[in-house]
């Protein structure tokens, strides 16, 4: 066994990282999970035990670019932020849109499934984006959180079920009376008016309202 | 009391829709009624369990 090279008579018990000079239990200093000689002991600042422990340490956190540009890529944005259901949901999503765009129930309403793919595309980006900028900061981040809060403050939300409900009312009108959604369906740009004017009003709107929807909720 | 209907629910909705996709496969079977047509049902009908489950069982 090597002698320490700063005390000739000691045995060494570790080497430098750095420079790899053999150490005794006196020279060596553990730093980084490493042992270093004194000369290169990275300068480490002290750690602040009463500030809650952060995810992202200075040393290669999550980059929200990187995550927008994944985002583009079905799924792999998320998969990116380490959510790898919401990936799951992101691409089956996508590919129910694709789906439902070469099926026969897009007839005459390309269009519109070309946007509203066009927009998950961006959707996933943002989202992305938007949690890797989270886990950034350190605050906690929802494997079921999206841009647009489903969940009511008091946990179980409604709009789920309801959702599916209405879905299935309209895949059921669509299999057993094609024609009467198509009658429907044939009016889907005055939605986009509709969502337009719903926008507009809301940005005229003055800003009080904003504030008063964070009035205390109920805790069970 | 709320709570345990609402873990019945819970209990329930697998065997419900069991029920269900039996009935709808048996239309098809027997009637012009194609599953093609009638699948969509599934969705409701897991839609009002959940919204029953969250309703009943939600709050303590």
């Amino acid at each position: 066994m090597a002698k320490c090279y700063f005390h000739s008579e000691v045995e060494a018990v570790a080497y430098c990282r750095a420079c790899g000079r053999a150490l005794c239990t006196e020279c060596q200093r553990l730093s980084l999970g490493s042992v270093y000689c004194p000369e290169h002991v990275p300068a480490v600042p002290p750690v602040d035990f009463a500030s809650p422990p952060v995810q992202a340490v200075s040393t290669g956190g999550p980059s929200p670019v990187l995550a927008f540009l994944l985002g583009f890529i079905p799924g792999v944005g998320a998969v990116y932020n380490g959510q790898y259901v919401k990936g799951l949901v992101h691409v089956v999503v996508l590919g129910t849109l694709i789906s439902l765009t070469n099926s026969a129930v897009s007839n005459g309403l390309e269009p519109l499934f070309g946007l509203l793919i066009t927009l998950w595309f961006f959707y996933m980006a943002f989202e992305a984006y938007h949690t890797a900028k989270r886990r950034l900061q350190g605050l906690p981040v929802d494997e079921f959180s999206s841009l647009v809060p489903l969940r009511s403050p008091r946990g179980g939300s409604l709009a789920g079920p309801i959702a599916l409900i209405v879905l299935g009312v309209l895949f059921l009108l669509m299999t057993l009376r094609p024609e009467w959604v198509r009658e429907v369906l044939r009016w889907w740009p005055t939605a986009l008016i509709a969502i337009g004017v719903y926008l507009l009003l809301a940005r005229l709107r003055p800003r009080q309202t904003a504030s008063s929807e964070e009035a205390p909720h109920e805790y069970e | 009391m709320n709570t345990n209907s609402g873990n019945m629910i819970g209990a329930l909705t697998g065997p419900i829709l069991l029920i269900t996709l039996g009935v709808l496969f048996a239309l098809q079977q027997f009637t012009d009624v194609s599953f093609r047509q009638t699948w969509p049902f599934l969705l409701i009908l897991l839609g009002v369990l959940e919204l029953v489950k969250r309703l009943t069982g939600a709050r303590p």
